[in-house]
This record gives C-alpha cells, sequence and structure tokens, in this order.
C-alpha cells in the first residue's frame, strides 16, 4: 500500500523531467539551427579579419603549441576529419516517404545494386566503405548503434543488436587497415575472382494486388527491419510507413526463402540422441580396463 | 607569397562551380576526381589566404575544404610584381 | 623566378591532386550480380580454423553462391566471423590449378594425371625409404588415413607428419604426459559456463572470433563473465577482456608457477581432489633413458613438488614476469575460488614455444591442483588453428610416432593391432619412428652425400615454404639439388609450388566430400556440392591411385595378407569399386568406407567414433560417441566426469581412465621457469613474435584471393611502439628493416595500430607471401614435442635504404 503513491510521485516527477528535458532539447535544437544560420551568413558576406601582426614577445599565459610528433593522432582515428565539420552534424528530418511516388523498380534496383557493391552476396556481412578504428568496438557504435546521417551519407544502424559485440569480427574495411609509405607496391591483388554472388531478390509476390509483400530476402542476421527499412536506410528502400513498429504481423517469409526448410529433413532424431542434459544410460561398450 | 594547395569536397561535381573557381586570378584549378577538386591558390599573406578559403566556402555547391599543402617560401617575384602573370 | 612560383603552384597543386584521387579510391570489391532463381543449401563445416563452425553453403548451376552460419550447429549458432562467410569465394581465385605441371628445365609444364601418378610412382618404387609425405591438419579424416594406411602399412616407413607439429605438439604432449590420452576433457560448453575466462597469450578476438563471441555475447544477455588476457602485447581480445596481464616473453612458466606457489602458501589448493585424483611429476633425471621418458617423467612427493615452488614468491615472478606480485596474487585467489567456474584457453602462444610441453603442463596442473576441472565451466581447453588439426592429424595420427586412434609406434602392441585391422603380416610397420616436421625437411634439404636421407617428399594441403621456421634452412635450400623431388598437391600456387617438381590439382572443401574433427572432440561431415575445376581431383584419390600404380608395379607392400589391394574398397551392396580410376572414384562414397575402417581404430582410447551415417544427420558429434541401449549415439561433452562421460565408473566422480600412472590419476607436473631459447642483446635487442590476423588465415594462400579479405589487410606489416619508433625516427607507414641472426625483411611498419607492443617488441603477422617473416624466425624446438618456437626471437631494426 505505501508503494503506491511512492511510485506515483516517481512517475510525475518523471513526467515533469521529461517535459523539462523536452523544453531543453528543442530549445538547443532551435539555438543550433540559428547558429548555423549565422555562420552560413558570415560566410557569404563577411570576412573575417584577423590581427595577423600582433607582437607576442614577453606575453605570458600564452598556451605552447603541442609538437606536431606529440600529437595523439590515434586518438582522432581513421575517421578523424568528420570532426572537421561539424556543422554538417544536423540531423535532418526524417523524411516521409508515404506522400512520395511508389519507388519506380530501376530507382529500387539502383538501390540494391548499391547494397550489392558492398557486399560478396545477398547476406553476406557488408564491408565498411570507410577506415575504422582498429582496435575498439565502441567506435563503430558510436555512429551504427543507433544510425546516423550526415547530410546525404548515413551510418545505417545495427541490424543484429543481439550480436553487439565484436564487430570487426565480420565487417571489415574495405579501405585497408593502415595507409604505408608502399601501399602501391602491395596494393594489386593477387588474383581476379571469378565468384558471383547470389543477388537480393528485387521484391516479394504479393498474395493479391494490394496485400502486403512477403519478405523477399532471408533474415538471418536482419532482425531490426529498420535498418535497411527505416528512415536511415537507402531511400528506395524505406518502409512507407515507418510509425508502424511490427512489421512482421504483416510481411512474412516469401515462401522460396522461408528458413525452415533449409533445416535439414529429420534433425529431430539427432538432437534427441545427442542430448546430453538426461542422465547418461551406461555404454554399450565394455567398461574401460585402466 | 604562400602558395597553398586545397582538397575541395564538392557536394557534386558542377562546372558551374569549377568555372567559378578558374576565373579567379589566384587560383589554379586541378582536375577534378569523383567529388574531390584539387586547387591551388596563390596568396600576398595568410590574411589574403584566409579571405580566398572563406570565399571559396562560399561558393555554392563546395561541401568543405581541406588544406594539404603550405609553402611559405619567399621568391622574386614577390618584389616583382610586374611580371606575375 | 617565374619557374619557382610556378613550380610551388604546380607542388600544391600536385599535392591536392593526391588527396583527391586517394579519396575517391573507394571503390568496393563488389562481386558481380548473379540472377537470383533456386539455391540449394547443404550443410558443411567452414574449411578455415579450428574453431568448426558449421557454415550453409548456397549452391546454384553448380557454382557456390551464398555462405550462412548454419543456426543448428552448438558450435557456432548462426553466427560466423568474416572468413568463414567468405569461404565461398576461396573456391574462385582465377588462378586456381587446374592440370598436373612438371618440372622441366626449371619452369612448370603441364602433363597429363597418368604421367604425374606414373613419375611419383617410379619414383617411390625406386627408393621408398627415401619418402616422405607431408600432411596437413586440412587433410579431411579418409584423406589423411589413407595416407597413413599407405606408407606405415604399405611402404613401411614412418616418413609422414603432419604441419599440426608446428601448430599444436606441444598441446598434445601436455595431454598425453598429464591424463595419459590426447585432447581436451572440456569442450566449447564450458565457455557458456564459465565465470572467469583466463586467455594465456592468445588474442581470441581476431584469432577464435566465434568463440570469443560466444564468451561476450553473454554480457549482452546481462550475464557477468570475467575476461583475462595474459598477453605480450595488446590486442582486440585486451579491448574486452577485464583484465591485461602483460608479461615478458617466455615467463608464463613463471607466473603459472607463481599461482601454485601461493595456492600451496595458502592452503587455497584443493587438497581433496589433488588427493584423490593426482599424481606429481618433474623432468626425468635421464630423458634419454627411453623414448617416452620425457613424456612420462620421474614421480616426486608432494613435499618434494612444495619445495620446488618453494621460490616462485609473488615478488619473484614480478621480477621474472614483469606481471606486479598484485595481479599474480588476484589470480591465484581466483583459483582459490571453487564457487568460481574457469575455463583457460590457450593457442600457438604456449604451443609454438621452445617450452611449449611444460607450459601445457603447468596450465593443467594449476587447474587440477585448485580442483578447477570436470564441472562445466571449469576447464582448460587448448584451442587448434587447422580445421582437422584434432581429427586428422591427432586422432588419425598422422605423425611420425603416431598410429590411428592414439597408438604409438613405439608399443609392439599398438603396432600388431594396426597391422591386424589393416590386414596386414604382422611385422608390416616398422618399429621406428619417423623424421618429424622439422628433421624431415632438414634432411629433405641436405645432400643426400651429407646424411639428407629423404629424396621424394610429397606436400599435401599445406604451404611449408611460407609456414617452416627459419625458411633458409629448412625449405630454400631445396634450390640447385635436382636430385631431390618435391611433389605438392595444392589448390593455388604458393611459395611451396615455386620450388615444386611435381604440382598436382587438388580438389577442395565442398569440391569434394569430407570430414573434419575441430578443438572440441567433434567429428564433422559433408557432402561434394560442386564439382572441382579442370582436372583437379580429391587428394585421397591422388593417394589410392599412386598406391595402386604401385601395386600394378609389384610393391609388395601395396598388398594385404590375402593378396588384397590396400585400398580394395566396396560400396554399399559389397560391390568392389576400382577407385583408383577417377572416373569410378564418386561411383561410390569412398569417404564412408575409409571412415568406416578407421573407425574400427577408435574404441581403443575410447575415442569412440559413431558410423558414417550419423555423422550426416548431424552438426558434428563429440567422440567418444557411445551407442546407448535403444540404439541411439550419445556423444560426450564432459570427458573423465561421471556425470556425462559413459566410461567413468558410477560413483568414482572423476576417473582418469588412461592414467599414466595407471591409477586413474592425473599428473600435476613442476617445470622450472627457463630463459628463451634466444633472447634480445645489445645487438639484437628487440623481441620478434609472430601471428596471425583476423582477415587471413594462416599463409593466405586463399584469403589472399578473396577480394574483400585483401582489400581490408593487404599486406603484412612490422607492430612497434610509438617510444621505439620515434628513437628510430620511423614514420608510421614507412617501409622499415627488420633484423634477425637468420636474415633480414624489409616491410612497413604500423604504429597504433591493431596491436599494441610494449616497448622493445615487435610483432609481424605471417599471411603475406611477399613478406615472410618466417625467412627470419628461429625455429628451435621443445624437445619433447618438437614443436618450433615462432613466438620468440631477438632482432633489430633499421632505417630501409633502397627502394622497395
Amino acid at each position: 500500500m505505501p508503494d503506491e503513491p511512492k511510485s506515483k510521485r516517481v512517475e510525475s516527477g518523471l513526467i515533469v523531467g521529461g517535459i523539462i528535458a523536452l523544453v531543453a532539447v528543442s530549445g538547443y535544437f532551435v539555438g543550433l539551427r540559428q547558429t548555423n544560420s549565422a555562420i552560413a551568413m558570415t560566410r557569404a558576406v563577411a570576412v573575417v579579419k584577423h590581427d595577423t601582426h600582433r607582437d607576442l614577445t614577453g606575453a605570458t599565459n600564452v598556451p605552447v603549441a603541442v609538437r606536431y610528433i606529440d600529437q595523439d593522432w590515434s586518438r582522432d582515428g581513421p575517421n578523424a576529419q568528420w570532426r572537421n565539420s561539424l556543422v554538417d552534424f544536423q540531423q535532418p528530418a526524417a523524411s516521409a516517404p508515404a506522400d512520395a511516388a511508389p519507388v519506380a523498380m530501376e530507382v529500387k534496383l539502383a538501390a540494391l545494386q548499391a547494397r550489392a557493391s558492398r557486399r560478396a552476396y545477398d547476406g553476406a556481412p557488408p564491408t565498411v566503405p570507410h577506415p575504422i578504428m582498429q582496435d575498439s568496438s565502441a567506435a563503430c557504435l558510436a555512429c551504427h548503434a543507433q544510425g546516423l546521417q550526415v547530410k546525404d551519407r548515413f551510418a545505417s544502424k545495427i541490424s543484429h543488436p543481439t550480436f553487439g559485440g565484436s564487430c570487426t569480427q565480420c565487417h571489415v574495411s574495405s579501405r585497408g587497415a593502415f595507409s604505408s609509405a608502399d601501399a602501391a607496391v602491395f596494393a594489386a591483388a593477387l588474383t581476379e575472382n571469378s565468384f558471383q554472388g547470389a543477388e537480393a531478390p528485387p521484391n516479394g509476390p504479393r498474395a493479391w494486388p494490394g496485400a502486403p509483400p512477403t519478405v523477399p530476402h532471408r533474415t538471418l542476421m536482419r532482425s531490426d527491419c529498420m535498418s535497411c527499412h527505416g528512415p536511415k536506410g537507402l531511400f528506395a528502400l524505406r518502409t512507407p510507413h515507418p510509425e508502424r513498429q511490427s512489421c512482421t504481423q504483416c510481411h512474412v517469409p516469401a515462401a522460396a526463402n522461408d528458413q525452415r526448410q533449409f533445416m535439414p529433413a529429420p534433425p529431430l532424431d539427432a538432437v534427441k540422441k545427442t542430448d546430453t542434459s538426461s542422465a547418461s544410460a551406461p555404454p554399450a561398450n565394455p567398461p574401460p580396463n585402466p | 607569397m604562400l602558395t597553398v594547395g586545397l582538397l575541395v569536397s564538392l557536394d557534386s561535381p558542377s562546372p558551374h562551380v569549377m568555372d567559378r573557381l578558374k576565373a579567379h586570378p589566384a587560383m589554379t584549378v586541378g582536375e577534378v576526381t569523383d567529388r574531390w577538386l584539387p586547387v591551388a591558390v596563390e596568396a600576398d599573406d595568410d590574411e589574403s589566404c584566409r579571405e580566398y578559403h572563406d570565399w571559396i566556402a562560399a561558393q555554392p555547391g563546395v561541401a568543405f575544404i581541406d588544406v594539404v599543402h603550405v609553402n611559405f617560401e619567399e621568391t622574386d617575384a614577390d618584389s616583382n610584381p610586374s611580371i606575375s602573370p | 623566378m617565374i619557374q619557382r612560383r610556378e613550380f610551388n603552384k604546380l607542388a600544391a597543386l600536385a599535392a591536392a591532386s593526391a588527396v583527391a584521387q586517394a579519396r575517391a579510391q573507394q571503390s568496393s570489391p563488389g562481386a558481380k550480380l548473379a540472377t537470383n532463381d533456386e539455391i540449394t543449401w547443404d550443410k558443411a563445416p567452414c574449411r578455415f580454423c579450428g574453431t568448426g563452425c558449421h557454415v550453409r553453403v548456397g549452391v546454384k548451376n553448380g557454382r557456390v553462391v551464398a555462405i550462412e552460419g548454419d543456426q543448428l550447429a552448438e558450435v557456432n549458432k548462426g553466427l560466423l566471423c568474416v572468413k568463414g562467410y567468405h569461404v565461398g569465394l576461396a573456391l574462385y581465385g582465377k588462378d586456381r590449378l587446374t592440370q598436373p605441371l612438371l618440372r622441366r628445365n626449371g619452369v612448370l609444364e603441364p602433363i597429363s594425371w597418368e604421367e604425374a601418378i606414373e613419375t611419383i610412382a617410379q619414383r617411390i618404387q625406386a627408393a621408398p625409404e627415401q619418402f616422405a609425405i607431408y600432411g596437413s591438419g586440412q587433410w579431411t579424416i579418409p584423406e589423411g588415413y589413407a595416407a597413413n594406411k599407405f606408407i606405415k602399412g604399405g611402404l613401411s616407413s614412418n616418413h609422414i607428419d603432419p604441419n599440426a607439429r608446428i601448430c599444436m605438439a606441444s598441446a598434445v604432449t601436455g595431454f598425453l604426459s598429464v591424463y595419459g590420452v590426447d585432447e581436451p576433457a572440456g569442450c566449447y560448453d564450458d565457455l557458456d559456463k564459465c565465470d572467469v575466462l583466463i586467455m594465456w597469450g592468445n588474442n581470441m578476438a581476431e584469432m577464435h572470433p566465434v568463440l570469443f563471441s560466444r564468451v561476450i555475447d553473454r554480457r549482452t544477455r546481462g550475464e557477468k563473465v570475467t575476461l583475462i588476457d595474459i598477453g605480450t602485447r595488446r590486442t582486440r581480445t585486451t579491448d574486452f577482456s577485464d583484465h591485461y596481464l602483460e608479461f615478458r616473453p617466455h615467463s608464463d612458466l613463471a607466473i603459472m608457477n607463481g599461482i601454485a606457489h601461493l595456492l600451496i602458501k595458502q592452503n587455497a589448493f584443493d587438497a581433496k581432489f589433488v588427493d584423490k585424483f593426482c599424481n606429481f611429476r618433474q623432468s626425468p633425471k635421464d630423458p634419454n633413458a627411453t623414448p617416452t621418458a620425457p613424456l612420462l617423467g620421474d614421480a616426486m612427493s608432494f613435499d618434494d613438488y612444495k619445495a620446488a615452488l618453494e621460490p616462485y614468491t609473488p615478488e619473484h615472478v614480478e621480477k621474472l614476469s614483469g606481471v606486479t606480485a598484485e595481479k599474480i596474487r588476484m589470480l591465484a585467489d581466483l583459483f582459490a575460488n571453487k564457487d568460481l567456474r574457469i575455463t583457460s584457453t590457450w593457442c600457438m602462444g604456449f604451443n609454438q614455444h621452445s617450452r611449449g610441453t611444460n607450459a601445457n603442463r603447468l596450465c593443467h596442473g594449476i587447474h587440477l591442483l585448485s580442483g578447477h576441472f570436470g564441472r562445466p565451466g571449469d576447464a582448460p581447453t587448448s584451442l587448434t588453428g587447422q580445421p582437422s588439426a584434432c581429427g586428422t592429424a591427432r586422432e588419425v595420427g598422422t605423425m611420425c610416432h603416431f598410429l590411428p586412434g592414439g597408438r604409438l609406434i613405439a608399443n609392439e602392441h599398438d603396432r600388431h593391432e594396426a597391422e591386424k585391422i589393416w590386414n596386414v603380416p604382422e611385422g608390416r610397420i616398422s618399429p621406428e619412428i619417423g623424421h618429424h616436421t622439422v628433421l624431415m625437411w632438414e634432411k629433405f634439404c641436405t645432400p643426400a652425400d651429407k646424411g639428407g636421407d629423404i629424396q621424394t617428399l610429397w606436400v599435401q594441403v599445406t604451404n611449408p615454404g611460407q609456414s617452416l621456421p627459419n625458411l633458409h634452412k629448412l625449405f630454400k635450400a631445396k634450390a640447385g639439388q635436382p636430385d631431390k623431388f618435391l611433389i605438392v598437391s595444392d589448390v593455388y600456387r604458393t611459395a611451396t609450388t615455386e620450388l615444386a617438381d611435381l604440382v598436382l590439382p587438388s580438389a577442395m572443401w565442398v569440391e569434394k566430400n569430407g570430414m573434419y574433427g575441430n578443438s572440441e572432440r567433434r567429428t564433422q561431415q559433408w557432402f561434394r556440392m560442386v564439382k572441382p575445376p579442370g582436372e583437379a581431383r580429391d587428394d585421397a584419390w591422388q593417394m589410392i591411385a599412386v598406391a595402386r600404380r604401385l601395386h600394378d608395379l609389384g610393391h609388395p607392400g601395396m598388398k594385404d595378407k590375402d593378396g588384397r589391394f590396400l585400398f580394395s574398397l566396396k560400396n554399399d551392396k559389397g560391390e568392389e569399386v576400382p577407385v583408383w580410376e577417377w572416373p569410378r572414384y564418386y561411383d561410390m562414397n569412398v569417404d564412408k568406407a575409409l571412415f568406416e575402417e578407421y573407425r574400427l581404430f577408435s574404441r581403443y582410447k575410447h575415442k569412440d567414433l559413431a558410423p558414417y551415417d550419423e555423422y550426416v544427420k548431424a552438426r558434428g558429434l563429440r567422440w567418444p560417441v557411445v551407442q546407448q541401449p535403444d540404439g541411439a549415439w550419445r556423444e560426450t561433452k564432459f570427458r573423465f566426469s561421471e556425470f556425462d562421460d559413459p566410461y567413468v565408473k558410477k560413483g568414482a566422480e572423476i576417473q582418469f581412465y588412461h592414467s599414466v600412472t595407471k591409477d586413474d590419476k592425473a599428473l600435476i607436473w613442476f617445470a622450472p621457469a627457463e630463459k628463451a631459447a634466444e633472447e634480445p642483446d645489445a645487438e639484437f635487442p628487440f623481441w620478434l613474435c609472430t601471428g596471425r590476423v583476423l582477415e587471413h588465415w594462416h599463409t593466405g594462400s586463399m584469403t589472399r584471393r578473396i577480394p574483400q579479405l585483401h582489400a581490408a589487410m593487404p599486406h603484412s606489416y612490422v607492430e612497434m611502439h610509438p617510444e621505439d619508433a620515434r628513437e628510430h625516427g620511423f614514420a608510421n607507414g614507412e617501409s622499415i628493416v627488420v633484423k634477425t641472426r637468420r636474415g633480414e625483411l624489409k616491410l612497413p611498419v604500423w604504429i597504433d595500430g591493431r596491436g599494441h607492443p610494449p616497448r622493445g617488441s615487435l610483432f609481424i603477422p605471417f599471411f603475406d607471401e611477399r613478406l615472410m617473416c618466417n625467412d627470419i624466425t628461429l625455429g628451435d624446438i621443445d624437445p619433447i614435442s618438437k614443436e618450433p618456437d615462432y613466438k620468440k626471437c631477438a632482432a633489430t631494426v633499421a632505417r630501409a635504404t633502397a627502394a622497395p
């Protein structure tokens, strides 16, 4: 009984706190937008004058510049240059393709082609199109945990959050490990590879015109549909109704991709026979003779 | 005299921006690769350097500028502006 | 002066253009798209490491088009690593070997298979005792079995050794001398149950990534597991670890002695467990007394053991290892706590160690001493690097001193048993132990008149021209000796085919039927799914065809007691099929026939294997697989533990039923901390360590032909501490020269990259054929296991002078 008012207090406290946070956050973004436009104006119109001939002899409190060699470049990592254009980091509102006309097949195929260029086959873990931090998975998740948009570039959201540990186990950079002076000498591939990967099917069959389309591809390691079909996915692949959360309520795997079919006919008896959770029966073989 | 090598990142390779940069007397424009445009800028001092930098940044279609090369060398041309091109 | 100004301008422009081009080079090595129709899927274990993940292979129009993690597989539960996901591409490098090649006047020229088989048979027939086979932990079980039977049961020679000798021989001698029988008692299930995982010199995040994820994904589920990385450099594994203990190379022996010292000093060892299940041992006074003396050791009392450990106080161990006394105490406290479940894993750090056997023994020792053994999650577990190092090298016994099923050449009883199963006359198997790997190559590279008694050497499924240590001495010295004949069966040209006289194109992975055995005693099976390119053929067929040709040439060893050919194989209907004729090879399942014969060997050491068909149904089964009264076949997860191992007597709790001392007890060994074979000095002040990277598998002959993996890791490098680099004035990415007493190597330096070696220490991966670190490694071997130390030698660095 005494718990009830307490929990109510907590709840109302949360609501008030939430409102404050909301106001603060929106205020922050409003401010951000103003700052941006101010910067843009300054750039276009005025040129800041700099005092280039200040005499600093005898001045105190002048910070000592860090020697170039002492700079901790590793901290910045291979994507350090992103910091140079922080102004670009504003998050555009999620586009609403619902208003747009249905995506033309060519556009969709082009999007699939773009996707395929980073995958050996449909279902392969995509390679990373930028250099990566070599010794930290946290660096990957900084952008890819929730997805990020910077101007026209998208950092896609992780599609398999339950496997969120060691990113580089499956995803390697297509840009090499580091830049060496002799990179050109070593860059040449040993040989061409004639592998031709399975293609991502463009769309899944519908039961009748107007029925929700079936999922045309396999879904292993793709449990978060919004990774590709959400607002940070490729435009042509986005869902027209991002507000609906439960994708598999209406979209089921196409028959050809029913992953249950890939399980071999009767694994059940093999599983049963090898189950060791039950007490073991005595061996049919003679007991050991040490 | 400063000679500066800039890497201009374009939103998309548009001939309009390149023409404007080419027309500028202090700038020499290299060949565009994908959406990256190399530009060499000659300037009298670092103040005019900044002006040029901001001018390029203000051009529509320019996304970002990287400074990749700076040369502070004094040449005779500085003391004899009449023969500069 | 205009020119000067123009020059400055051009220089500025050139610099900017270079960057523009670098930025534009973002091209991803994507593959061309296929049309999407029917894809058929089948299971196979991954071709690469010893983890033994199962993949699902998607095949369309006779070609592999997709790979997926197998959700039914207990090992990987649907997950793979980047190599596994791209394993299908390994088949399609454009330079696959497609026809037999014979070296004539220095050039490899195409010949027919008949000629090739004839050439080999003639050389063997002329001097069978000078013929040797260098095999592999990538051989399938039936392939290794065929080779083993051919040379030991047919040619009466034991000159066969696998590359596993340079990979996990020390783990074998460790297991044998502690438990009396090879291979881990625990399994990967321990990784799901342990509270503490200690990785001894083991960069699991890169080398066994799927197993590593199996542990760290437990954290995602809210479980607590403490990871302890004991290593000689910081790696990706360190990033996930709760504790990082950096030790001086080779001082791991001191650390383990320090733990044992504290357990005893604080009376925190498991006295009951030790009393019931353990005896004590130390190195023998006379290691040459008998061939097995180093393996068996001399008995010692508990008091002797205690006294031997006396000097290893935490402070003394700190001095030897660089690991603080406080951290040594922390480790000892963990082992002292019986409520915790502790799993230890190791791989090449312990094994490629000139005291590798001792390192393995001591690790088993601290688990036994503390009683952290035999419960799920309490296990000392050695990991392997090749898909069938356990299955083919260890279980089939394709080593110079082994016979199948854990039998020893040195043991007359074991030889006679093998002769019985092979139905060959008694005395057919030579009692003389053959040449182990390093000796075999030394003998092959030494001229015949100087004692080099191997003249013909057949290499299958491995690349010793890159992976042997000290290559100048052990491989390259073959050049210029026309009487030495090197046969290489492989799928691509490698550093080994460079010196080959005869190259045979092989079928690989799902181009043939196969069976592998992984690190946790799991035997796996797969079927052929696509055809090999050109005239490439199965390795087992090559061996059988040569045997048949020798049979026809009249070699007496190719016939059994009843005058039948050694490989006279029958199909399911009991009809003999002439499988030595290639068109008939797939008229029956040769794998099944060979495996069913091999299975007869497996009961002796309780490594019982199930019938072939059981493996067809399963995603691998862990031996001993024991038939139940209802006819079902049951695998064993935890050996020697009563609750799971059917061979343990009721009420025994733990029974080491192959005990060296024949009293069901395991051995706790004492081994002193010793110096490395070569330590840094004034002239060569750096430690040099070699190893692997995530993207490439071993010598890279497959992975370097996979565009995605090549793009991610295009070349080798040397890792160095930034302070060391600064002292030498090296910039990141600059090519430098690394020198040892054996030679020098020029390669780019990587500072603050993926791994972070401490000061005075270097690391070079060995995957790159163009930058072969084994030109400069030491090649000193463990006296017991004969496994070379690749992890430690003295080196120096210098600025590169000439152009690359």
